[in-house]
């Protein structure tokens, strides 16, 4: 398992702000049930307003999180019923390419014209190749295309993924969140590269992204993800043999990413101060 | 998803620019689809829908937007709309949790070559 940095900034910085969460829940519970608490809010004391901010903030990111999560399951499960319903034995070229093919993880082809090549599910991840793509490569490219799904595979991608954008999600006041999940989406597919051109050679890698990205009607993620930039760092990757170094934070993301970080700071001393001025026995500690 | 794979994912203005765009077989400025549009309306659609419409088709990668003297033209980027909704499909799921080989996005010539080079090599 390779180091996966972005993922694991984005799970300490959610575990990081999750005491701080249930901070918000005890306040907005003190808020509705203490009348001392209920006199601060309504003397409009700062403290409270804070503390109803963050409990705010905390409705906002566990809600944004839920939706990411279930939006990500509905779209598995429609993914998986598609392949479901276009799968096709594998016949021709790609029964030719698939027999001498030491699968690590399971490759399922699906009938349609367009290229595609991706790697989905979430607990035990399968390869989808579409017949387009078989007609669209050469076997030794058809080879490296499966070889780097199968990197996905290996790593559960698509599971990082779906954590990855769910953090982002729930960590919605801290813009860098969302650069971190692009980080390790672009970290995978450079991973997934170096080991397809470990097993094919990187000749076969090259020669499956030219005519991808040539290809007419070559189709695949998203629009967010369409992007050329990316496409000159895989390139850069498959000459060097070596991983790109990732660039700087971009500044104005990590100056909102501090404003949000201080806010939630303020929110959370805002909320500590209802619960001293509240709790008669916390005000004696 | 039966929702998307009847034709549902162009909404009815959208249906009839790339029908436009599929019977002309080539890259059109956005006037021509104008005009293609108004052919048989009472009440014409103006200028800035139609651009919007198209600029919308070429950002989700169903139309294939191109610069050609001051502006731009367009062209069918997929065949069909069983091809459009799978271009849906892939993008709705890709948004959550797809991982695969290829962006729909073109190469420049630059890149292409660098390409080229290491597929050539020895
Ligand atoms: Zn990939």
């Amino acid at each position: 398992m390779t180091r996966d940095r972005p993922l694991l900034v984005l799970l300490a910085a959610a575990a990081a702000s999750y005491p701080a969460l249930v901070l918000g829940w005890c306040v907005a519970a003190l808020l509705g049930t203490v009348p001392a608490a209920r006199e601060l809010w309504l003397a409009g004391h700062p403290g409270a307003l804070a503390a109803a901010l963050l409990v705010l903030m905390a409705a906002v990111a566990v809600g944004n999180a839920a939706r990411v999560l279930v939006r990500g399951l509905w779209q598995t499960w429609r993914f998986h019923r598609w392949v479901a319903r276009r799968r096709v034995p594998p016949s021709g070229r790609a029964h030719a390419a698939l027999a001498g093919w030491d699968a690590v993880a399971p490759v399922r082809l699906v009938g349609t014209r367009q290229p595609l090549a991706a790697t989905a599910g979430l607990w035990r991840p399968y390869v989808v190749i579409s017949s387009g793509l078989v007609a669209e490569l050469g076997g030794a490219e058809l080879r490296a295309v499966l070889a780097h799904e199968e990197a996905h595979a290996r790593r559960r991608d698509p599971l990082r993924l779906l954590l990855g954008r769910a953090l982002a999600a729930h960590l919605w006041f801290l813009p860098l969140a969302a650069e971190m999940c692009g980080r390790a989406r672009r970290g995978y597919e450079l991973a997934a590269d170096r080991h397809a051109a470990d097993r094919c050679g990187r000749a076969a890698v090259a020669g499956a992204l030219l005519r991808l990205v040539s290809a007419p009607m070559s189709t695949a993620s998203t629009a967010a993800f369409a992007d050329p930039g990316f496409l000159r760092a895989r390139v850069s990757q498959l000459e060097s043999g070596q991983p790109p170094r990732a660039g700087a934070l971009p500044r104005g993301r990590t100056a909102l990413t501090m404003s949000g970080a201080l806010a939630f700071v303020l929110t959370v001393s805002g909320a500590w101060m209802v619960m001293l001025l509240t709790c008669p026995g916390m005000a004696g500690l | 998803m039966g929702r998307s794979e009847r034709g549902a994912v162009l909404g009815p203005l959208e249906s009839e620019v790339m029908n436009v765009l599929w019977g002309a077989g080539e890259a059109l400025p956005v006037r021509a689809v104008l005009d293609e549009l108004n052919r048989e309306r009472t009440a014409p659609l103006a200028y800035t829908t139609v651009m919007t419409v198209l600029s919308r088709l070429a950002d989700r990668g169903v139309a294939r937007r191109r610069r050609a003297g001051r502006g731009y033209v367009y062209q069918a980027e997929l065949g069909s709309p069983a091809d459009i909704a799978v271009r849906q499909l892939l993008d709705d799921y890709g948004d959550a949790a797809l991982a695969s080989f290829v962006d729909h996005v073109d190469g420049d010539e630059r890149l292409r070559s660098r390409l080229r080079r290491l597929v050539d090599e020895p």
